[in-house]
């Protein structure tokens, strides 16, 4: 690799790297907690939804017409907007709002148990993981907020490729887990950046990607309501939304899509007017049938009034690689050990920023020239000269 | 070819340097084979549960092993 070529990769490294640093740091930091997010609310709550016992609510229960009665008895004046199915026990959350298109800080999580019918009240709320939540997802500045860190994390992943380009010149007399620790603090510095950048590298771009991805989920949801469930409700073209008073039984409409999409699960429901609807449907969200498919959801829209089935589609791949993003992202799918790994990576990946950071600080004045001869000898120019 | 004597600089352990240019894939080797034991442990683990998740443990754990593992052999070495 010539030298004009290592300094090209070398300016994109170090712009795209130090561009998202303090972002990426805040991400890191705040992202630690939140992977265990649910053993933290199990420690500082009573946990009355995981203690549920029996039938799990995606495969039955009570009428789920009866649940959502129960309620709406609780919020009195306020229409459904989402309704939620758990795979392991009889919890079942409805979502409520003051109109059918609420915006999410009206909203209201209620906790129900589907086996006894019993409503457990408001979803408990944890104030410190709930803020943490909010710093990592946006910065508390809505949409934008989203879409800067979304962008942040692009520049990651150019950072990650543009590392690794410069890792081979680097590299090409070093052995692979070289350690110089008896050099100076720079080169110690340079040979853990460099290694634990590559040896972290799938993971941190797939963290990267996949938090990209969600951070622009809102407006993926929105192409994909606009777009597909457009066409598959077009024959409802041009009518009026249906009023909340005319919503018909969500039984029926269950049964209807079930006998569309036999054997799969529930996830949860989108009522009519809201983001993951039309205007007259309920769109029943199914998993997968398989371990490959179960995170990838296929929406039946179901007529509101009547409860006859209107379509059944497979979402498109943009939104499909969303699905996918959620839990990629997040590191919940595979028990403690997974979470565990996910800590360590994200300590790596901290350290890898923070040496980043020190070697551009601590360089000596005027010396892009030497950057590169740094890079382009693995570090032993220096000393010599 | 330029011929790179050894590093020497005051110390009894000097870091492992070969006088030949690697090949990008002898530079790559180690790095790929534990990259893409990270993907497919992200993706057995995204697809099941069981022997699936241990598998996961196991491929993704590769990573923070080798890292943990490098980290404190270099601590271990006394540097003069």
């Amino acid at each position: 690799m010539s030298r004009g070529t290592i300094k090209a990769w070398y300016l994109v490294h170090k712009w795209s790297g130090l561009i998202p640093t303090v972002f990426l740091l805040m991400l890191c930091i705040t992202g630690l907690p939140l992977i265990f997010h649910d053993e933290i609310d199990a420690a500082m709550e009573d946990d009355t939804a995981a203690a549920l016992t029996g039938m799990p609510s995606t495969d039955g229960g009570l009428p789920l017409d009866t649940m959502l009665a129960t309620a709406l008895a609780e919020r009195p004046g306020e229409v459904p907007l989402f309704m939620a199915f758990s795979p392991d026990t009889p919890l079942l959350t409805v979502t409520t709002g003051p109109t059918p298109d609420a915006a999410g800080e009206d909203m209201s999580l209620l906790y129900l148990d589907r086996a006894t019918g019993a409503s457990l009240g408001p979803a408990p709320s944890n104030p410190l993981m709930d803020f943490l939540l909010q710093l990592h997802t946006d910065m508390f500045l809505g949409l934008p907020g989203m879409w800067l860190l979304g962008a942040m994390g692009l520049l990651f992943v150019v950072a990650l490729v543009s590392g690794t380009v410069l890792y081979a010149p680097f590299m090409r007399r070093l052995a692979f887990g070289t350690i110089r620790s008896e050099r100076s603090a720079r080169v110690k510095r340079l040979d853990q950046h460099n290694l634990i950048g590559v040896v972290a590298l799938a993971w941190m771009a797939v963290i990267g990607l996949t938090g990209a991805i969600n951070a622009f989920a809102d407006p993926l949801t929105d192409s994909w309501r606009d777009g597909e469930v457009a066409a598959m409700a077009a024959a409802y073209e041009g009518e009026a939304p249906l009023p909340p008073s005319r919503y018909g039984s969500i039984d029926t409409a269950m049964a209807s899509a079930q006998a569309a999409l036999p054997g799969r699960d529930p996830q949860f429901i989108g009522f009519p007017g809201g983001a993951w609807s039309s205007g007259h449907h309920y769109a029943i969200f199914f998993q997968g049938d398989r371990p490959l498919t179960q995170n990838l959801l296929t929406p039946a829209l179901v007529d509101a009034a009547t409860g006859e089935l209107t379509d059944a589609r497979t979402m498109p791949a943009l939104n499909q690689a969303l699905m996918m993003s959620k839990p990629l992202h997040f590191g919940d799918y595979g028990g403690l050990p997974l979470k565990i790994v996910w800590a360590v990576l994200t300590l790596a990946t901290i350290w890898v920023l923070w040496t980043g950071v020190l070697l551009w600080l601590r360089r000596r004045p005027g010396a892009l020239e030497r950057r590169i001869e740094e890079i382009a000898t693995g570090g032993y120019r220096r000393a010599r000269t | 070819m330029i011929h790179f004597s050894p590093d020497r600089i005051g110390n009894a352990r000097p870091a492992r340097r070969f006088t030949q240019r690697r090949s990008n894939l002898e530079v790559f080797a180690w790095p790929l084979v534990l990259g893409l034991a990270s993907l497919l442990g992200l993706v057995l683990g995204l697809t099941g549960d069981g022997v699936r998740d241990l598998a996961c443990w196991a491929l993704l754990g590769l990573a923070p092993l080798v890292i943990i593992g490098a980290l404190l052999r270099h601590r271990a070495q006394p540097s003069s």
